[in-house]
């Protein structure tokens, strides 16, 4: 376990090897206490999820074969710059 | 302020050693050549572990060392084109990569597949004029190694393709008076190519029997003897001109074995923080899993990279070489 506040820290690895939440806490708390310009680097947030429903992964059958297919999205919204500000598309 | 690229989960840089043997002896050498190639099982659990990193990175940087890894071409095209793929796969994902090499067998043919598999930077050694780097950079069964590499140099200069070298030029008593006229064939053959760099390195004592510790120069004497190389090799255009600064920045270069995300894999799948002090028992932090996770040493790890939240620039630099004299084992 990660030590906090004795002026030495322990970090952890994950088993992808890389360092596990609490450590970057410690990290950014040891590099602050230094009273250096040391900055900790913030660890990476995943993005968010994009908007609508969540599109299931593909279903994966023996050997590979796909049995069903995820249902078809609906076409685009319209979005021609022209409508959108009111112009008309003289061919140029 | 510490580069966020030391800690920063978003990249990897990983040393790769698909094979630690090698067909040169260089007089000088600090490897041993004990593990050969990298069985099946540790390229498998390689390519399982950077599928598992991949959707979280945003650059991953193989270096491909050894031994010599040319002889392991076929594991080096596997595992670059796996990680190709996965680039592909996961946007923005980035793969460099480059190549440390002897270049004796860094053919044209072979060059258009790296260079195909986005191998863009390669690092090449020469010790002299032809009859001075013979004398220190032969094969294993005897024999010179010059004309090849340097045949294999000048194919490359006739490449129109964007990728950079490096030639590391060693220094030691023995050919100091002999380099300025490898400059001079370098200008030649491709001076003003930007594309090609010089880089002028002292060699250090490998610590094993039968070296020859009298070819090595006195400190200042390897300062006086680099600094005048370089004056011709910027006026020969081998060079950059220097830029304001000391590298990396205020801060000081950081060596990768004191990053965060930054490994050695050994062909036996050994993960090492240093690529030179191999048999230092403490620079194994850890060991590549046959399912693709890895298990990693802390207090090891931690030790390496002490110099991110120590403050001492020597340990940022070097951790190696900052380390307690008793630990260290020369190489």
């Amino acid at each position: 376990m990660a030590e906090k506040g004795t002026g030495k820290i322990k970090l952890e690895f994950d088993r992808n090897g890389c360092l596990t939440p609490e450590a970057w806490e410690l990290l950014k708390d040891e590099m602050s206490k230094a009273g250096s310009t040391y900055i900790a680097f913030d660890p990476v947030k995943p993005p968010p999820p994009p908007p609508g429903p969540k599109q299931e992964p593909w279903p994966v059958g023996e050997g590979g074969i796909c049995g069903t297919k995820p249902p078809i999205p609906p076409p685009p919204l319209d979005l021609c710059l022209f409508r959108r500000i009111g112009l008309r598309n003289e061919g140029r | 302020m510490i580069p966020s690229d030391c800690l920063d989960p978003r990249r990897l840089h990983l040393v790769l050693m698909p094979t630690e043997a090698c067909h040169f002896r260089c007089t000088y050498c600090f490897e041993d050549f004990r593990l050969g190639r990298m069985p099946p099982g540790v390229v498998r659990a390689l390519k399982v572990w950077l599928e598992r990193r991949a959707p979280e990175l945003e650059l991953l940087q193989l270096s491909w060392f050894g031994g010599e890894p040319l002889l392991a071409m076929d594991l080096l095209e596997e595992v670059q084109a796996h990680a190709i793929e996965l680039a592909r796969r996961h946007p923005p994902l980035l793969v460099q990569a480059n190549l440390t090499t002897n270049g004796e067998r860094l053919e044209p043919e072979t060059f258009r597949r790296l260079l195909a598999l986005r191998v863009t930077d390669y690092q090449i050694t020469l010790d002299g004029p032809a009859d001075v780097h013979d004398r220190t950079r032969v094969l294993a069964g005897g024999g010179g190694t010059f004309a090849r590499i340097w045949a294999n140099l000048v194919a490359m200069h006739e490449v129109e393709a964007e990728f950079s070298v490096v030639l590391r030029v060693h220094v030691h008593r023995e050919n100091r008076q002999r380099l300025p006229e490898l400059l001079e064939r370098c200008s030649e053959a491709w001076g003003g190519d930007r594309r090609f760099r010089l880089s002028l390195k002292a060699i250090f004592d490998p610590g094993r029997p039968g070296f020859d510790a009298e070819s090595l120069l006195a400190p200042e004497e390897e300062t006086e003897a680099i600094d005048a190389l370089l004056v011709q090799a910027a006026e020969l255009e081998l060079v950059d001109p220097p830029r304001a600064g000391a590298p990396g920045g205020e801060r000081g270069p950081v060596c990768y074995a004191a990053k965060a995300n930054s490994f050695v894999v050994r062909s036996n799948g050994a993960l090492n923080k240093c690529s030179v002090a191999l048999s230092a028992a403490d620079n194994q932090v850890g060991r590549l899993n046959e399912d693709g996770t890895v298990t990693i040493d802390a207090a090891r790890m931690q030790h390496w990279m002490r110099g991110l939240f120590s403050g001492d620039a020597e340990e940022r630099r070097c951790p190696m070489a900052a380390r307690p004299v008793a630990s260290q084992t020369a190489r």
